[in-house]
């Protein structure tokens, strides 16, 4: 336990981040290779557990970093919270062949972005909806929030009604595709 | 002096009226509802009681729970903050005749004033000019669209009983004011128990300028100069300063004179507010608030007077420490909002438990806050988490010295406001002082989420260090000394 030729040994990982992969060789003498080019890293905790600071080449960058397990970690910069998700190479290989064999994506469901009460729907199940279009109405912090289409779509189903404490997270409305004319 | 104060208030200002009290020797009360019994207000106080569960009506509203708990702590006077229970007449009213100080005006004054529709009625005969609109509610969506059609569209439908925005509507055209009616009736229903609305000319562009007034027991009143509170987003104010980067002497001294005719007309006791709206060379009354502002300290650093303590003063029945022409304006002062919203999806209000917190310092620095780690962000309460206030001989220094703080500032496991603050402290117009209450909608492009590629690298570079070393760690939790990267990093996260 504990041979310095445990961490000797360049490791690589692809980081994927807002929807991109990074290829990522991490070097035991604090080197960071990110899609084939070399930056000297070096990242300590200051503020236990999940304050951090990070020297990339000379840029001194404090961030705070909380890890969800399988590789997932939230990453606050600048105020801006961030997911990051990193898999070894045998873990990336695993993904990209389950991913052949899905199938297209359907358009995500409306859901809660916080908690609060929905004051009103303004749409029925079966009508469509352009994109951006006003779904509901869900009010937190006695602020009314307009809920939106994320897509053009038909709506499918409406899974609450006005007056309905929803929690943050909940889908509230599931969608369907729009029948080309 | 007052012995005692309970403080009806939670969050950011029980805690400054707490801090002002104490400085004067007086014995501070405290209360919470179940859901704050860690705030930090609960323990900077003397003393602190439960009012109730969470939600705010039973809790920071319920108003014979407060009193009961003013006879039990033998409190002598209470302080509302702002919000909650502050421009209630009724309140300040049971307070007095429970044989308790109320820190704030008398509630005639209150009510006269928190009606906007009578205070518009009570300026205009002051001689004080009036935004064009309505003096009397709407009652109906066929009244309202009537009254909107004479006033001229633009126009905005307002809560009688409102303010911060809430049950506020600005409508364009005829055929939106049915709607925009029944929603502004809804909203101001929940947040203040009446929905009576009415309406007034929307000026575009216009700037937002305050006056801070104090009256005493003695017929004084003074006012100490202005605010300007133009940074706004859907009516929230964001950004505060002062002075205005706009207003000189002359129009500095008229602005003060109208607030104080205000003051007189409706024997203003305490400290007080009066809003104007700044378009084209000319002012109009918007609404006068009688409490202590959110934006109070801009105010206390440019002028060195402390708010809570004359508010203090004047309850007790001192005559103001200063005459108007004592008064002092030095330099300039910024304060920012530091709200649980996150600003690049929506402004929506976020939730969650602060994990990280570390306020700024160094010169010229201050931070009112009213969480700390640990603290959970909930949906009962305001989303303002803490104002960040800077000062500094000119405006320049104070916008150069809030860029500082506001990138030392850390607060996790809550999305705030903070980082599109920083982006507008680095936005030409806002820097030159061009402000106006559309500033917001006007750059949209300091609302688009983004990522620069120096972020993106540094955001894979972290994430693959930090998934390599939890990695490492697994394999070998007892790797020690060396002077390898990972046995300091190791030190420090158990030394």
């Amino acid at each position: 336990m504990g041979e310095p030729s445990m961490s000797a040994r360049p490791s690589r990982y692809v980081v994927s981040l807002r929807g991109e992969d990074h290829d990522v060789i991490v070097e035991a003498d604090g080197g960071v290779v990110i899609d084939g080019r070399r930056r000297e890293a070096s990242l300590v905790v200051t503020s236990p557990p999940i304050g951090h600071s990070l020297l990339l080449d000379d840029a001194s960058v404090p961030l705070l970093a909380r890890g969800g397990g399988r590789g997932r970690w939230e990453i606050d910069l600048d105020g801006r919270s961030f997911s990051a998700e990193v898999l070894d190479e045998r873990q990336a290989k695993v993904r990209a062949l389950s991913a052949i064999s899905g199938g297209r994506t359907a358009i995500a469901p409306l859901k809660a972005p916080m908690p609060g009460l929905v004051v009103r729907v303004g749409v029925e199940e079966g009508s469509v909806v352009d994109e951006g279009e006003t779904v509901m109405i869900v009010e937190a912090m006695k602020m009314e929030n307009e809920l939106r289409a994320p897509a053009a779509a038909r709506v499918a189903r409406i899974q609450v009604g006005a007056g309905d404490a929803v929690a943050k997270g909940q889908v509230l409305v599931e969608f369907g595709e729009v029948e080309a004319e | 002096m007052l012995e005692s104060v309970l403080v009806a208030n939670r969050g950011e200002i029980a805690l400054r009226v707490i801090r002002g009290a104490r400085e004067l020797g007086i014995r501070t009360i405290a209360v919470f509802s179940e859901a704050d019994r860690g705030s930090p207000h609960v323990m900077h106080a003397d003393e602190a009681y439960c009012v109730g569960p969470a939600r705010a009506s039973e809790s920071y509203l319920a108003v014979d729970r407060i009193l009961d708990v003013a006879r039990r702590s033998r409190a002598r006077a209470i302080h509302p903050g702002y919000g909650f229970l502050a421009e209630r007449g009724d309140f300040a009213e049971a307070v007095v005749d429970a044989g308790h100080v109320f820190v704030g005006p008398s509630a005639s004054t209150i009510r006269a004033m928190g009606d906007k529709t009578e205070a518009r009625q009570r300026m205009a005969a002051a001689g004080v000019r009036v935004v064009p609109g309505t003096h009397t509610p709407l009652g109906s969506r066929r009244e309202a669209r009537r009254a909107a059609e004479s006033v001229g569209f633009p126009v905005v439908l307002k809560a009688a009983a409102g303010g911060g925005g809430k049950g506020m509507r600005v409508v364009r055209g005829v055929n939106e004011v049915g709607g925009a009616f029944d929603a502004a009736v809804r909203e101001s229903e929940a947040a203040f128990g009446d929905g009576s609305v009415y309406v007034e000319r929307y000026l575009e562009r216009p700037r937002h300028i305050e006056i801070q007034l104090f009256g005493d027991t003695h017929g004084n009143v003074v006012h100490l100069f202005e605010r300007e509170c133009s940074i706004q987003r859907r009516h929230q104010k964001l950004i505060e300063e002062a002075p205005s980067p706009i207003i000189g002497p002359e129009e500095r001294r008229r602005m003060g004179a109208a607030a104080v005719r205000a003051a007189r007309a409706v024997d203003y006791v305490g400290a007080g507010t009066v809003e104007f709206l700044h378009a084209a060379g000319e002012f109009f009354f918007l609404e006068m608030n009688t409490r202590l502002q959110v934006e109070h300290p801009v105010t206390e650093l440019v002028t060195g007077v402390d708010l809570v303590e004359w508010q203090f003063r004047v309850a007790s029945g001192e005559p103001l420490p200063l005459r108007q022409e004592e008064i002092p304006l030095r330099g300039h002062a910024l304060e920012c909002r530091i709200t649980s919203e996150s600003p690049f999806d929506g402004f929506l209000p976020v939730t969650g438990v602060v994990d990280e917190f570390a306020p700024p310092d160094g010169a010229g620095v201050r931070w009112d806050g009213g969480i700390a780690r640990g603290s959970e962000i909930g949906l009962h309460y305001d989303p303002l988490l803490g104002k960040l206030i800077t000062w500094a001989a000119d405006r320049r220094g104070a916008v150069q010295r809030m860029k500082r703080a506001l990138g030392e500032l850390r607060i996790g496991g809550v999305a705030t406001s903070a980082p599109l603050l920083g982006r507008i402290m680095d936005e030409p117009d806002f820097r030159e002082g061009r402000l106006s209450t559309a500033y917001l909608t006007e750059h949209p492009d300091l609302l688009a989420d983004a990522m620069s590629s120096e972020e993106r690298e540094t955001l894979i570079a972290a994430s693959a260090l930090l998934e390599h070393r939890r990695r490492e760690e697994r394999a070998a939790p007892r790797i020690g000394g060396g002077g390898t990267p990972l046995s300091d990093w190791q030190r420090r996260a158990h030394g």
